[in-house]
Parts: structure tokens; C-alpha cells; sequence
């Protein structure tokens, strides 16, 4: 008998006065003991209601409208809610998505275990001190970590201790919900591996849901794949990476790619060989776009320092940036790639002026960025643009494309009325936003988040900058979104000749779009060069972690 | 410990704020207040020279340095000298106040404190058994009478508890024939007093309370910590008061102190209804007076009282939070 | 054109534009009345709010036409004093033998004045300080913080009790001035913060590479995004305000022969209107008041959709 059998479950979400939406329809599926499951799916698939729904987690507005979940033999669909409460412990347990926000700040370490061990009763009291400890270093964090707060621990700390109360239930089947997302990189492939370890040491049925094919297809033996609320492929991991079966499962896979290959392709972008060179020349112009100024002037940064006031009286400063130097040549695309807290964003900051140096200097042309007021500070904008992360946030919710648009065009050119509209729709027209006239009127919350995306990469062009600043365009993306968007970069990139500084924690993209490199740890720069050279051939140890940290769908059944 | 000395900090410098507020506005009012005060004393009885210089600083003249002026007032406010009342004359305005200041304290806090845990407690059950009579009915009567002003709720229980019904006295603190001691039948009798005014303030406020915790309850109720505490199958009391409501307590008491002000401000109408020997109901009285040396000094100790209060009220959120005790 | 056929009724108010033409509208959409109709309709859709809407209406319709409602005019005191009620004299006549009925009528006028215009004010005062303090940063923020801290825990009537006494018989404007003067703070506060939490929006660092200047992004960028939360501190700007004149008015210390719910309990009071059992003299006045206050909270539970573009567009259909 499987562990988890659910048979044509449905999860129906009735927000208050609004049409319900099916959210997950007729899934069927069975988990076997001790075996380890992925559940992968874009934003939307519905992934996440179905692990609340197995877990009978879910809240309204969202309510499973029919079915039947198998749990151990017994229906546990309908049963009540102090019943439910027992077949926790011993039953199913649930890691949430953002570990940072599952523990409650009020209560220290030790008391989250201790509430656990009052509910249920499993562990005797005169024990419960030692399970606590054995718990915690199950997941590889001291002792001393049950007397915190869990404002006092790292995000890759708190997910590890809510990994460690999951387990504390001895639970049958544990469902992971998206347990890496919100973490740093290297941290997430840490993360990760303790999990795979716990999974295999203790044999509990595992269920991974993940947006992330490459994270799952590493991790499991088994892949569930989810569109729009149903399953539509379930097969062994090796299957799905060598024979996948539905064209849904074809395309996620087609947007992996191991950034240390020769050859690195994706669907839309350019195969981008070894030995590129810098080319900062312009193409031919599409129909709808026009002639680009060629990038003249380089940005030059000279032994930068900057150093933030310490979080905490008593502390040193935090160093961000330390003693970098690099010049990104007119039409030069330089990829800066590094985890969180490596100084990338910063470095960002200083070039468009937004920070000042606390030694050093930053020059474009002519100007010293740094003694930039005001007026100047308008005047680099021209010439220097930025692409930002999160396409939800970068576009005011209340204002239409066209006004989002005409903004940059009105401030800086002389084009007025009737000519400043035609440059807007000209630009919707370069970013793909066809027909013009309808996006033109859009409010953000109308678009998708790629079309949102492109609607911020045609604000950047506007004006007609000589620099883009594209700081993770991609990262906040669905998979089959980001190559659109990263191939859009890279052609208008090349076809206005403007130079880009492109920020990343994701290897792939940037071996996808920019010529050079710099790899940052720390605020420091370990190594940099050629992208293609350095990718495939790194020197640096730190680089080489970064590179290992890239799941690697190819490691298929690791699990298994 | 650094969280209470800056807090402390924070006090001293906000009380400092609301006295040198209380030397200015005197002497930004249009006439001369001083003028009108000595008029006024000058009709009661005979004005010593001392007199008349504590009420100048107090009040301000027109002529003299106003720094020296400021020095002296502070100098006064520390030793508690804040002139003679003319309306009660001629007693000291700081033997009227401190005569005053016990009654409010005690009733208007303990009755702020009582309203204060009945409507956090009924919030918290309203949040929890959201959508459910327990909820809409709390709720809606909350923003019903929350709307209230005090001194009508006030008006009707005289009226309905006292006129009609007899059950309870309508005015002052205590029986006619009692004087203030601290023997059980005097402090049963002045228990007796005080339900009405009490009741009062406990019906008018009670409502904001609710409201106010029931939002941040259902705010905190949609926390992961939530989802994760009920998918680790703690017991719904547990669920429900060690993380939902810890937590949900903690912008609460922020507005508690943010709201005392105006809950203090409502029950000096309550005791003006009442006649109950108060602060508000000696406030009543220095207004209808003119008595500005006590209207005054009465301002400067419910300001004060107010700023204790919020402090208090901070040190426990310190207490309560251990983000703050970094 | 489609946005059009989305709003209600604007199509009689407000010029429509030619279909045909492609002339551009850069200014973004809306004239003030259909911004008007269009939050109205959203908070209409609130149960609860409608509510509110509907009693406020009800008060704003008797302030505007108390001389037509009313029988009497509202100091007319010929009649008997301390009556009971008659077919006269509805709810009575006041110790001064005035109706009852038509200062109750009129009272309205002056509650839906205060309310309206220090609400207006007050928020008017939020909305700069707001603004400004969650934009600027360093030293200054920290001084306003500091003031504006002050104004919210120094109790507000007993300060405008004593400013009142000193202004003794100034009337209404000085009681909306001391109204004002004490009830902006909370409103700057919540706007405050939502300022920073919006100035940190990537939005807001594109509006500045877009070459906005600082004025442009705070009144054109961050303002229409906190609709909500100004009609919100609106509402309970103006509650307050109300509640606030009328204990004023109770205590006496306004203008005692204005005719206002307050000064009509503060009569009553001092007329021992208890003793000679006329306790409608009590209940009108006050229940008018908490009517009036309970509408605008009401309508508060109504404003939270105001800044959401969803529910903007989604109110008309």
C-alpha cells in the first residue's frame, strides 16, 4: 500500500465577491514509503495549493472541492480538525516557503520545540532537552541555537531550524514548499544537500515542490510536472530529463543549460561560443526602430571603497565594496555576478550615483560621478539607465504604460505631444509590445510579468542612454520567461550599441548575455575576464562554488 | 537596559517639550492672561508680592525678560509651586491638584486597564472565530459605540441607572455624610460611586479596543508562524494566544499608548456629568473660573501623566519583545 | 472608448473625448468629478460602507436644508418651556422654550461643518507633513518625528480645553482651529510611514532616472498610491473632530449660543433636564452624534479599495 494516495483531489479558491477559480483540478497520484517526489511548476501551476491541500493546510478563500487523500489508508480529506491535529505528529509535516517568516519572533528556539512536544506528548519530558539538541544538529546548527530569538538567525539558520521542527513530528511524509527560494545561493545548495542527506538517513517519504526543474531533477527520483492546476507528466527523473514526454516538461527542460559547456543555447538567444570577442558595433535596424547613438564614453572605476556604518554601536563597519577597480569600454557588455552581500548592488549604486564612495572614484567621460549634484546627476541619467529586478515593483501601479513611457521622453528630449507619443509607441513597438496602441493604454496589473519586464527595459531606452545598468532582470521571472527577455536585452543591446553592466547571482544568464566578467566575494573582486573563459575554465575557488551551486538537471536520480 | 535608558531619554526630553508648551501658551494668547488673573485674584482677597510674582511667571506679563522668566517657571514647576487658585482661594493650586490627581488615577487607570484586557481578550476571540456571531457581534456594536462621545454615555446611565432605575448614586465620589479615609466602609461606599463614571469609560472605550485587536489579530493569523504552528499540530489555545495574540499584543499596546491621551481627555467630560472630584471635574471648574494658574497646572499634570503612562507602556513592550532587548 | 464604457454615469457629466481622434492623453485619465464618482461607486460597494454613506447622506441633506426641515427656526423661544412632547412640539421644548425638533434640525449644520472642514484641514496638514517627513531624511526627519510624536501623546481635548478658555467666546473657526491644531499628527503618522515604505519601491528610483524631480514624484508618483489611507485619516480626522466640538460645546467653553448637539446637552445639563424628565432632550442630541460618527467610520471600512487599480476599474461593471 502507498503511503499518500490521492485520488482526483480538487482545490477551488472563492475569494469574497469574486468567480471562483479551480486552482487544482483532478490531480491523481500516489507516494510510495520512503520514496523522495518532486512537484515542479511555474508561478500559477498551482504546486503550492496542492502541498497545502495533501497537508490539509488549506485556508480560505482556497477549499478542496473533491477528492480523496489516502494518508496511510485513511481519508484524511474530511476529517475533523482535533483528529487532524493528532495524525500530525507521526503523520505528514510541512516546511513553508519562506523560512524566514515560519518561526514566531516572540518565542526563543527552545519553546518552538517544547510547544511541539506539549501538543503530542511523544517525547517524555525528561527528554525533551536532549531530542531538542539531537534535532538541531540533525540539520547541522549548534546547540547554543535553542536559546536565540529567531530574529537573532541567518535566513539559511531559520529554515534549517523550521526543517529540524518538521522533522521533530517524526513525521511519515514531509512536504518541502519551495524550502530554498528565499535564500542566497550558496545557501540554498546547502540547504538543499542537508535535506537530500535527512531524507536518506531517515528514510521519511519526501514530496519537493520547487519552481526550479534543475533543483527537483537533482533531488529526486520521481518528477511530477504541474500546468494550470493539473498534472501533466509523472515519471521516473531520469524519463523526464531523457524522454519527457508532454511539451509543457519539453520546454522547462529546454531553458536549462550548464554555463561551463562550450556551447551554451537557449531557446531565442544566440549560441555564444568560447571565443567571443567584444563587439561593440551596431546592426542592422528592424523596421519600427531607429539608428542608436553609439556608446562613447567608458565608465571607469578606480580602487573603490565604500563602507556602511556598522548595524550595531560597538561593531566596525560593513564593508561593501573593497578596493575594486574595472572599466566597462563603450558598447561592452560586463556581467558582475556574486551571491548576496558580495557588493554587486552596491557597485551598482556608486556607478549611477546613487551612494558615494567612501575612497576612490567613479568617472564617466568626463564626469566624476561621485561630486555629481543634482543637475549633473540628471544629466548621467541620460546617458545612464537602469533595468530593474522586480517588474512588480518598478512600474507605478496607477499609471498607464504610455504615461510610464512619455515620462522619460518629455524630461529629456524636445520631443512634445503628437512626437513624443510616436517615440512611445515606437519604443513598445522595439520591446515587442504588439499591437502598440492597445499596451499603450494598459495599467500594470493588465500585463504579464515578462510584458512588465519589457515595458521597464523601454523606459531605460527612452531617453537613449549610452549605459544600461541591468541589475538581475530575470531572477523575479518564470523560467520560460526569462530567455524572452534575455534575448530582447541582448538585441537591443547590440542593435543601439549601448554599453551594459549586468548584475547576477545566475551564471547562466550571464554567460547567455555579456562579454566579460567580474566575480565578486565579499566586495572584492576574485576573478575576472573573458565570460566564456572564466566560466569554463574558473581559477578562483569561490568561483567554482558558485558554479557548483548551479543544480544540475544532468545529476538526475541522485535521490533514487 | 539601553532600550529603557533611551526611552527614559525619550521621556525627559517629551516632558521637558509639553512644559516649555505650557510656559507658551499663556504668553502666545491674544490679552494679557496674567492681567486677568491678578484682576481676578485682587476680587478674592488681598495679593501678596509672592503671589503675584508666581503668577506672572506662571502666566507671563508683558513687560520683563521672558528668559529669566522660562528659568524661574521651571524652577517652580520642579518645586511643585504653581501659585493660588482664586476660585478656591486661598488654597494652594498644588494642594488642589494633589487632592484631585488620587481619584482619577485610580478610577479612570484601573477602569483604562480593565477595558484595555476585556477588549484585547474579546478581540482576540472575535479574530479567532472570525465570520462567526462571537465575531460580528463584538464588532459591530464595537464601532457603534465607539462612536459615542463619553459624556453622552454618561448622560444616559445618570439618567436610566440613576433617575429611573435608583440602583446607583449619580454624583460625587462618595456619600455626602462620608469623609475620606481608608476604612472598608468608606472604600466600599466609594466603590459604590464609581461604577457609573467607570462604567462609562468602559462602555465608550471598550469598543476601540476590540476593533483594534481583532484587525492586528487576523493580520497575524495570516503569519507563516501561524500556518507552521498549525501544520505542526500545536493545540488551538496554544495556536491562538502563544503566537497568534503574542503577537497580535504588541501593535496593539503601541496604540494603547497612542489612544491613552484621548481616553483621558473623554473621562474628564465623564467626570464633569458626575461632579466626580477629579482632575477633569477641577479643570471644569478653573475653566468656567478663569482660574488660569490652576487650568494650568492642571494641563501640565495630565500631559504629564499621559507621557508616564506611554512610557510604562513602553518599558513592557520591551519587555514583551525581545527584538527591542538587542 | 473602453475606459469610458467601464465608469457609471460619466458620460452626462463629463465632455467625452472623439473616438476617432488619436490625439494623445498625456496627463493620465481622470477629470475631478469622475475621480469623484468613480471612489464613491468603489466605496459603494462595500456593505457596510454603504451604510455609512447612506446615514451621512441623510446628515448632509438636513445641515443643507435645516431652514426648509426645520418647523421652527432654531433660537425661536416664544414657546412654553419644558414641555413635553406635543403635535407642536415633537420632542418638546427646551427649559429655554425653544423646540426641540429644530435645534436638533439645525444642530446638524454645525457637527457636518466641523467634520467636514477640520477634517479637511487636518488632513490637508497630514498629507504635507506626511509627504515631506517620509521623504526627506537625516536630521530633519528625526525633529518632526520628535514634534509629531509630541502632538500624539499630549492629550488632545484637556489642550483644547485651556486653548479654548483663553480664547474664551471665539466661535466655530477658533474651535476648527484648535480641532485642527490637535488632530493632524495621527494622520501624518500613518502617511509617514506609508511614504517610506513606497519611496523604497523601485518605481520611485525609476521616476528619478526618468529625470522626475522630487516635487513630481511625491505628488504624482507617491500620493495617488496612498488614496486610501488620506480618505481614510479623512474620515477619522473628521470623527474626531466632531466628537471633539461637541465635548467642547458640552464643557461650555465654546460659543454657547450657537446652536450645536453639544450646546444643546450642555443646556440640558445645566436645565437639569433629568430631573424634569425630558429625557429625549438627552437622547436626540447625543444619538445624532453617535449616528453621525458611526457613518463615518462606516464608510472608512469602504476606503481601503480606493488605491487599488483592480477595484477602480472593476467598480463599474
Amino acid at each position: 500500500m502507498s503511503l499518500l494516495e490521492v485520488t482526483d483531489l480538487s482545490v477551488v479558491y472563492e475569494p469574497h465577491g469574486a468567480e471562483p477559480t479551480y486552482a487544482v483540478r483532478n490531480a491523481s497520484f500516489a507516494l510510495e514509503r520512503g520514496e523522495f517526489v518532486g512537484l515542479v511548476g511555474e508561478s500559477g501551476s498551482g504546486k503550492s495549493t496542492l502541498g497545502f491541500a495533501i497537508t490539509r493546510l488549506s485556508k480560505a478563500p482556497a477549499r478542496i472541492s473533491g477528492g480523496c487523500i489516502l494518508f496511510d489508508g485513511r481519508d484524511i480529506a474530511g476529517i475533523e480538525a482535533e483528529e487532524l491535529r493528532r495524525q500530525r505528529q507521526g503523520g505528514f509535516a510541512m516546511v513553508l516557503q519562506s523560512g524566514m517568516n515560519a518561526l514566531n519572533p516572540v518565542r526563543s528556539i527552545r519553546n518552538h520545540f517544547g510547544d511541539i512536544f506539549a501538543a503530542h506528548g511523544h517525547v517524555p519530558r525528561d527528554k525533551r532537552r536532549a531530542r531538542a539538541r539531537e534535532l538541531v544538529e540533525k540539520v547541522e546548527l549548534p546547540a547554543s541555537v535553542l536559546d536565540r530569538y529567531p530574529g537573532e538567525l541567518s535566513g539559511g539558520m531559520r529554515q534549517r531550524v523550521s526543517i529540524a521542527l518538521a522533522l521533530s513530528l517524526e513525521p511519515q511524509l514531509m512536504v518541502f514548499d519551495e524550502p530554498t527560494t528565499a535564500l542566497d545561493v550558496l545557501v540554498q545548495h546547502a540547504v538543499m544537500n542537508t535535506i537530500r542527506d535527512l531524507q536518506r538517513a531517515e528514510n521519511f517519504t519526501a514530496l519537493l515542490v520547487s519552481h526550479d526543474l534543475g533543483v527537483v531533477l537533482e533531488s529526486t527520483s520521481r518528477v511530477m510536472v504541474m500546468h494550470d492546476g493539473e498534472i501533466v507528466e509523472d515519471a521516473p527523473a531520469a524519463q523526464i530529463l531523457h524522454a519527457p514526454q508532454h511539451e509543457y516538461t519539453r520546454m522547462l527542460l529546454s531553458h536549462y543549460a550548464d554555463p561551463r559547456a562550450e556551447v551554451v543555447e537557449l531557446p531565442g538567444l544566440a549560441v555564444r561560443g568560447a571565443t567571443i570577442e567584444t563587439s561593440g558595433g551596431s546592426v542592422a535596424v528592424p523596421s519600427g526602430g531607429r539608428a542608436g547613438r553609439l556608446a562613447h564614453s567608458a565608465i571607469v572605476v578606480d580602487d573603490v571603497t565604500k563602507l556602511y556604518p556598522p548595524p550595531r554601536r560597538g561593531e566596525d563597519p560593513v564593508t561593501a565594496v573593497d578596493h575594486v577597480s574595472f572599466t566597462l569600454e563603450p558598447g561592452q557588455a560586463m556581467a558582475l555576478v556574486g551571491a548576496s552581500g558580495s557588493g554587486k548592488s552596491t557597485i551598482a549604486k556608486l556607478v549611477t550615483g546613487v551612494e558615494r564612495p567612501t575612497s576612490g572614484s567613479v568617472r564617466f567621460g568626463d564626469d566624476r560621478v561621485e561630486t555629481l549634484k543634482r543637475r549633473g546627476l540628471r544629466d548621467l541619467r541620460r546617458e545612464m539607465q537602469m533595468v530593474f529586478q522586480d517588474p512588480y515593483s518598478a512600474l507605478n501601479p496607477l499609471n498607464t504604460v504610455e504615461y510610464t513611457l512619455t515620462r522619460p521622453v518629455v524630461n529629456y528630449s524636445a520631443l512634445r505631444g503628437v512626437d513624443a507619443r510616436r517615440r512611445v509607441l515606437e519604443l513598445l513597438t522595439t520591446v515587442g509590445l504588439t499591437p502598440v496602441e492597445q499596451f499603450a493604454a494598459k495599467l500594470p496589473h493588465q500585463l504579464s510579468g515578462g510584458q512588465r519586464q519589457r515595458v521597464v527595459i523601454a523606459r531605460a531606452l527612452a531617453c537613449d542612454p549610452q549605459v544600461l545598468i541591468a541589475d538581475e532582470p530575470v531572477s523575479m521571472l518564470d523560467v520560460s520567461l526569462r530567455a524572452g527577455v534575455l534575448a530582447l536585452l541582448d538585441d537591443l543591446r547590440v542593435q543601439f550599441g549601448v554599453s551594459m553592466l549586468y548584475i547576477t547571482h545566475d551564471l547562466l544568464s550571464a554567460r547567455l548575455v555579456t562579454d566579460h566578467i567580474m566575480v565578486l566575494n565579499r566586495g572584492r573582486v576574485v576573478e575576472s575576464g573573458v565570460t566564456a573563459q572564466v566560466l569554463r575554465f574558473p581559477k578562483d575557488a569561490y568561483t567554482v562554488e558558485l558554479l557548483d551551486a548551479i543544480p544540475q538537471p544532468a545529476r538526475a536520480g541522485g535521490a533514487a | 537596559m539601553r532600550y529603557i535608558l533611551r526611552k527614559l531619554g525619550l521621556l525627559i526630553l517629551t516632558a521637558w517639550a509639553a512644559i516649555t508648551l505650557n510656559f507658551l501658551l499663556p504668553r502666545l494668547m491674544p490679552g494679557s492672561p496674567a492681567d486677568a488673573a491678578l484682576a481676578k485674584l485682587a476680587q478674592a482677597g488681598p495679593v501678596s508680592p509672592a503671589t503675584r510674582a508666581a503668577i506672572e511667571v506662571q502666566l507671563g506679563v508683558p513687560t520683563g525678560g521672558i528668559g529669566s522668566q522660562y528659568v524661574q517657571y521651571l524652577g517652580n514647576v520642579v518645586h511643585l509651586d504653581f501659585g493660588v487658585s482664586y476660585t478656591f482661594f486661598p488654597q494652594s493650586v498644588s494642594s488642589l491638584v494633589t487632592s484631585a490627581l488620587p481619584w482619577t488615577l485610580v478610577m479612570v487607570g484601573l477602569v483604562t486597564i480593565l477595558a484595555f484586557v476585556i477588549g484585547t481578550l474579546v478581540g482576540v476571540l472575535a479574530a479567532w472565530k472570525r465570520g462567526t456571531w462571537l465575531d460580528t457581534l463584538p464588532t459591530l456594536s464595537g464601532t457603534f459605540t465607539s462612536a459615542f462621545p463619553y459624556f453622552w454615555t454618561a448622560l444616559l446611565l445618570v439618567f436610566f441607572l440613576g433617575y429611573v432605575l435608583r440602583w446607583f448614586p449619580t454624583s460625587g465620589a462618595y456619600g455626602a455624610s462620608a469623609s475620606p479615609n481608608l476604612s472598608g466602609t468608606f472604600l466600599l461606599d466609594a466603590l459604590y460611586h464609581a461604577i457609573l463614571p467607570a462604567l462609562t469609560i468602559l462602555i465608550t472605550s471598550l469598543g476601540g479596543w476590540i476593533l483594534g485587536m481583532r484587525n492586528t489579530m487576523i493580520n497575524t493569523l495570516g503569519e507563516d508562524y501561524v500556518t507552521f504552528a498549525e501544520a505542526n499540530g500545536l493545540r488551538n489555545r496554544t495556536v491562538a494566544l502563544r503566537y497568534a495574540a503574542r503577537n497580535a499584543i504588541l501593535p496593539s499596546l503601541t496604540g494603547f499608548g497612542l489612544a491613552l491621551g484621548g481616553v483621558v481627555g473623554g473621562s474628564l467630560l465623564v467626570e464633569r456629568v458626575f461632579n466626580y472630584p477629579g482632575v477633569g471635574y477641577l479643570l471644569y471648574n478653573a475653566v468656567t473660573n478663569q482660574d488660569y494658574p490652576l487650568m494650568q497646572a492642571l494641563f501640565l499634570m495630565i500631559t504629564i501623566s499621559v507621557l508616564v503612562a506611554n512610557f510604562i507602556v513602553d518599558i513592557l513592550y520591551g519587555f514583551l519583545d525581545p527584538r527591542t532587548r538587542r | 472608448m473602453t475606459t469610458q464604457a467601464m465608469l457609471p454615469e460619466s458620460t452626462g457629466s463629463t465632455p467625452s473625448t472623439d473616438p476617432a481622434t488619436v490625439v494623445p492623453h498625456l496627463r493620465g485619465p481622470a477629470s475631478p468629478w469622475r475621480v469623484l464618482t468613480r471612489a464613491v461607486a468603489t466605496i459603494w460597494s462595500n456593505k457596510k460602507a454603504r451604510l455609512g454613506l447612506v446615514v451621512l447622506g441623510v446628515f448632509v441633506l438636513v445641515a443643507v436644508f435645516a431652514p426648509l426641515i426645520a418647523p421652527y427656526g432654531a433660537s425661536v423661544n416664544g414657546f412654553g418651556r419644558n414641555q413635553p412632547g406635543s403635535s407642536a412640539h415633537w420632542f418638546g421644548t427646551t427649559a429655554a422654550g425653544e423646540d426641540v425638533v429644530s435645534q436638533v434640525v439645525f444642530g446638524a449644520r454645525v457637527s457636518v461643518l466641523v467634520g467636514f472642514i477640520a477634517g479637511t484641514l487636518s488632513t490637508l496638514v497630514a498629507v504635507l507633513v506626511g509627504l515631506s517627513w517620509g521623504y526627506v531624511r537625516g536630521p530633519v526627519a528625526d525633529v518632526i518625528n520628535f514634534i509629531v510624536n509630541l502632538f500624539l501623546v499630549i492629550p488632545g481635548l484637556p489642550l483644547m480645553i485651556v486653548v479654548a478658555a483663553y480664547l474664551r467666546n471665539g466661535g466655530l473657526p477658533i474651535i476648527i482651529l484648535v480641532v485642527v491644531l490637535t488632530g493632524w499628527a495621527w494622520g501624518a503618522r500613518v502617511l509617514r510611514s506609508q511614504t517610506q515604505s513606497l519611496r523604497g519601491r523601485d518605481f520611485v528610483t525609476a521616476a528619478q532616472f526618468a529625470g522626475e524631480g522630487s516635487w513630481r514624484i511625491v505628488f504624482r508618483e507617491i500620493l495617488p498610491n496612498m488614496t486610501s489611507l488620506i480618505a481614510g485619516s479623512f474620515f477619522g480626522a473628521a470623527t474626531a473632530a466632531i466628537l471633539a466640538e461637541a465635548g467642547l460645546s458640552f464643557l461650555g467653553v465654546g460659543d454657547t449660543t450657537t446652536v450645536s448637539w453639544g450646546s444643546m446637552l450642555f443646556w440640558a445639563q445645566n436645565s437639569n433636564a433629568i430631573l424634569t424628565g425630558q429625557w429625549v432632550l438627552l437622547f436626540a442630541p447625543g444619538l445624532c452624534i453617535a449616528l453621525l460618527a458611526t457613518s463615518l467610520t462606516l464608510i472608512n471600512f469602504g476606503v481601503d479599495g480606493l488605491s487599488n487599480p483592480r477595484l477602480r476599474e472593476g467598480a463599474g461593471r
